[in-house]
């Protein structure tokens, strides 16, 4: 057996194939059919014209190559779809000849299957981007050359940068940032997620793909407005498990990061607020608090969480009813009140309280809302400005009275003495008018207590010392005192002043006092009286100017009193003890005496607490930190002062000022007597003249002291201070310039001043 | 043994007060109100003049100021029964005027006297 020849191949291959092949000559006759075509057609057809035979047409087909390939002699490939049977075939056409005559060689394969294949890919990668555009959510994706091959609709409109401008480009971050940097895609496609943390201020895995990462960050402008974006960027593997593209997915969290920061803020607001806010459930029991609720009702969060709202501290307010403010909640959903408690520390407190509902979607009531202000220390204040009104209006009537009283007393008590030598020594005379007379001196003590009540002004230069007054009187408490009566005294270590007589000083800490151990009854307890410098801090009583002030307290351990006898201790007449037993001008006299020096008086008490008075009263030393008070040394500030008025009245007022506090003084009437003076008398030291005098004025006197006699000072006094007065008064040369009326104060720290200069000069 | 121009509103403290001036041996003219004293003091020019200082129709403190620019050492007493108002001390502000004694009311005989007699004798001692 040889091997078949390769002509023998060439047919067997032919007529082994599934191929469909057939040769038809010039006239459209077929020469050949292979096996394949000839079970397809169902017989042998050589010799039959090729349309009728293979597709039933009784003319050549439309589509006919045989020009093109017999006529011309080119080979032609090409699909077409059966009219006969619906399928695809693909058609090789390749010319012959044999023995000088030209054909057709046919070889046609059915496609249909693989046509229809391509036809069902397309179709679904058409639907899968339709998909990906049709999606809420924003997608792009990279190919492993960083080439953008993804960009839907949703990133469209998220970044504003539309599909054309990036995809089949690598420049898909620049939809993002304005210089180049990898997006989350590219670090997850080089494995380099490590620089994740710090590209984004946060990165982490993504929770929902095994090996995606997730990252967020804002955006100044993205898509033309401030976002807030979260990424995901996962990886796309083939059947190797390498990495072929990664998708990436954004989502923007604008405003759910908003929320969050509204949130947020929110909560520290909450946190930070100095008023207490409570949450409770529909019952009124505590869920959660800020701090301000413990530091204002002095109850940790913890502690009183799970109680019923109103009943963690005792009310003290017996008018506040618990159940109508529940009822009006309820009813309406808001209620506001002002509310007395007690702390467990035993201070009593006044609140405002802010109650509402807090309803669902439905209007079912779920939580309270309740806010607490703090506002005990207002109420106190206006308690104790109103107190200070009702005491001030007091005072006025009570001046009045004592005024007309006085001249009432004066005709009675003179008659009385009048009638002394005309009534008969032997009868009942002389023992009524010895009456009228006792009952006329002591209703004058009376009138003068309440004169003291009622004067507003301070009584001379008188000044007392706090820290020996009281030290007296705590000696003299202890030594009368039983010695269960325990009596504490503190004060600072230096003398206190206050601008007040020294008898009348002792008349107020004496009056506290001995009211304070009354307050003790019998049994065992504490007095404790102390004196302090206080400025702003603690706060000082409303009613106060700003400055230095002594705050004289006194405390007991007593009985304390009610809030309606703590409101009216202060007004005359007004007592505690039994008819007879006292006056009920005591504390009136105090309140007096504290006014008149521009001090004021408060009291803090409670039945069976004690009660505590504290008299405040401005520290004429300065708080005894200003160096030494021109009044208590003099000495050191002796000089010799000329005073110039034409005012004579003036010039003996001022002497006496000035040689009260140990200055030499030499006085002139007018401005020339002044130059003779001051010619003749080389000691004077100081002038003090007048602005306004007949004759050469102030300034001009200042000037022409200055220039003769350039070592003395010039104080000017003058009954206007404006601005430019002040500036020509300097100008002259003066190196003081005081206001009148002329105040020993004022007078005596300008002095003091112009001392401590020419004790400098002195020593230069 | 004095003459003595006493100056008060009241009619009944001006009884009081003369009667007790007249048992001491002086002689008094009364006045209601500083207008009427100035007036009295030009056709009687007393040795000394006892003042309210709260009056109707010029009061006591510009009375002593008009009789010292008349007579700077007239002897002057001024007496008062404290403020209206609460708000001012006059009596205190009596005293800045050199040589004023000054007399709280209601005051006895003694006070009174006495207070006259300082006044003559040139002012309370400073």
């Amino acid at each position: 057996m040889t091997d078949p020849s390769p002509r023998d191949w060439a047919r067997l291959v032919v007529e082994a194939t599934d191929d469909l092949v057939y040769v038809c000559s010039e006239d459209l006759r077929i020469a050949y059919m292979n096996p394949a075509l000839v079970r397809r057609t169902g017989r042998d057809a050589t010799g039959e014209r090729c349309h009728e035979a293979l597709h039933g047409l009784p003319e050549p087909c439309p589509w006919c190559p045989n020009d093109l390939v017999i006529g011309q002699g080119r080979a032609h490939t090409w699909e077409v779809q059966s009219p006969q049977d619906g399928r695809w075939y693909h058609v090789v056409n390749v010319p012959v000849e044999r023995g000088g005559r030209r054909y057709k060689v046919a070889i046609i394969r059915d496609i249909t299957a693989r046509r229809e294949a391509e036809e069902s890919l397309a179709g679904r990668k058409r639907f899968l981007r339709d998909v990906l555009d049709s999606a809420g959510v924003a997608v792009f994706a990279i190919d492993r050359e960083h080439r953008c091959t993804l960009w839907n609709r949703a990133c469209e409109r998220l970044t504003g940068v539309r599909a054309e401008e990036v995809v089949g480009t690598n420049r898909h971050w620049s939809a993002f940032y304005d210089e180049p940097r990898p997006t989350l895609a590219d670090l997850v496609l080089d494995g380099r997620t490590d620089r994740g943390p710090e590209l984004y201020p946060v990165f982490g895995p993504s929770p929902l793909a095994p090996d995606a990462v997730r990252a967020e960050r804002a955006f100044r402008s993205l898509g033309g407005k401030v976002r807030h974006i979260a990424f995901e960027a996962a990886p796309v593997r083939d059947e190797a498990g390498r990495i072929v593209a990664v998708v990436e997915t954004l989502h923007d969290v604008t405003e759910l990061k908003r929320a969050e920061a509204d949130r947020e803020r929110l909560a520290l607001a909450v946190d930070q607020a100095a008023e207490a806010i409570v949450i409770t459930d529909h019952e009124a029991r505590i869920l959660s608090a800020n701090p301000a609720y413990e530091a204002i009702l002095g109850v940790p969060v913890d502690r009183a969480r799970g109680l019923p709202l109103g009943e963690v501290l005792e009310n003290t307010d017996p008018g506040f009813d618990p159940e109508e403010a529940r009822r009006r909640l309820l009813a309406t959903g808001r209620w506001s009140g002002r509310v007395g408690k007690r702390r467990p520390d035993g201070r009593e407190i006044v609140l405002d309280v802010t109650a509402t509902v807090v309803r669902d979607d439905r209007g079912t009531p779920r939580y309270g809302l309740c806010i607490f202000r703090d506002v005990t220390e207002e109420v106190r204040w206006e308690r104790e400005r109103l107190r200070a009104e009702r005491l001030r209006a007091l005072g006025t009537l009570a001046g009045g009275i004592a005024h007309d009283f006085n001249n009432l007393l004066m005709g009675i008590l003179g008659s009385a003495e009048l009638l002394e030598t005309e009534v008969r020594p032997d009868g009942p005379g002389p023992k009524h008018l010895e009456r009228i007379l006792r009952a006329g001196e002591r209703a004058r003590d009376l009138v003068t207590q309440i004169l003291q009540f009622s004067r507003a002004d301070p009584d001379g230069d008188g000044r007392a010392d706090l820290r020996a007054e009281t030290e007296t009187v705590a000696e003299m408490l202890r030594a009368t005192t039983p010695s269960v009566v325990e009596v504490e005294w503190t004060a600072p270590a230096h003398p206190c002043f206050v601008p007040v007589d020294p008898a009348q000083a002792q008349q107020v800490v004496l009056n506290l006092a001995t009211n304070a151990v009354k307050a003790l009854g019998p049994g065992p307890g504490r007095v404790s009286l102390a004196v302090e410098r206080v400025d702003a801090s603690p706060p000082l009583p409303p009613d106060l100017s700003p400055g230095v002030y002594y705050r004289l307290s006194v405390a007991d351990t007593g009985c304390g009193m009610d809030a309606a006898t703590a409101d009216r201790i202060f007004e005359p007449f007004f007592t505690t003890r039994p008819v007879g037993e006292g006056t009920g001008l005591g504390l009136s006299v105090v309140y007096g005496v504290v006014r008149a020096a521009g001090g004021t008086i408060r009291v803090e008490t409670a039945p069976g607490r004690g009660s505590l008075f504290e008299v405040f009263l401005p520290a004429v030393d300065g708080g005894a930190e200003r160096g030494p008070d021109p009044r208590l040394a003099p000495e050191v500030a002796q000089l010799r002062v000329l005073v110039v008025d034409d005012e004579e009245a003036v010039r003996e007022i001022t002497r006496d000022l000035l040689t009260g506090l140990g200055h030499e003084v030499v006085l002139a009437a007018s401005a020339e007597e002044a130059l003779e003076i001051l010619a003749r008398e080389p000691g004077v030291e100081v002038v003090l003249t007048d602005r306004s005098m007949p004759g050469i004025p102030g300034e001009e006197l200042a000037r022409r002291i200055r220039e003769a006699f350039p070592w003395v000072e010039v104080v000017l006094f003058t009954g206007h201070m404006e601005p430019e007065v002040a500036e020509r008064a300097r100008a002259a040369g003066a190196s003081e310039i005081l206001t009148k009326p002329i105040r020993r104060t004022q007078l005596a720290g300008a002095l003091r001043r112009l001392a401590a200069r020419k004790a400098a000069q002195r020593e230069d | 043994m004095a003459k003595i121009l006493v100056v008060d509103d009241e009619e009944h403290v001006r009884d009081v007060v003369r009667q007790m001036l007249e048992q001491a041996g002086h002689e008094v003219r009364e006045a209601a109100d500083g207008e009427q004293a100035l007036a009295l003091y030009r056709s009687w020019p007393p040795d000394a003049v006892l003042t309210d200082i709260l009056m109707p129709n010029k009061g006591g403190l510009v009375l002593i100021k008009e009789l010292r620019e008349r007579d700077p050492r007239l002897p002057i007493v001024a007496t008062s029964g404290g403020g209206r108002t609460g708000k001012l001390n006059f009596l205190s502000t009596a005293r800045t005027f050199k040589g004023v004694v000054t007399l709280k009311k209601p005051f006895s005989r003694r006070e009174l006297l006495d207070a006259v007699n300082q006044a003559l004798a040139g002012g309370p001692p400073s």
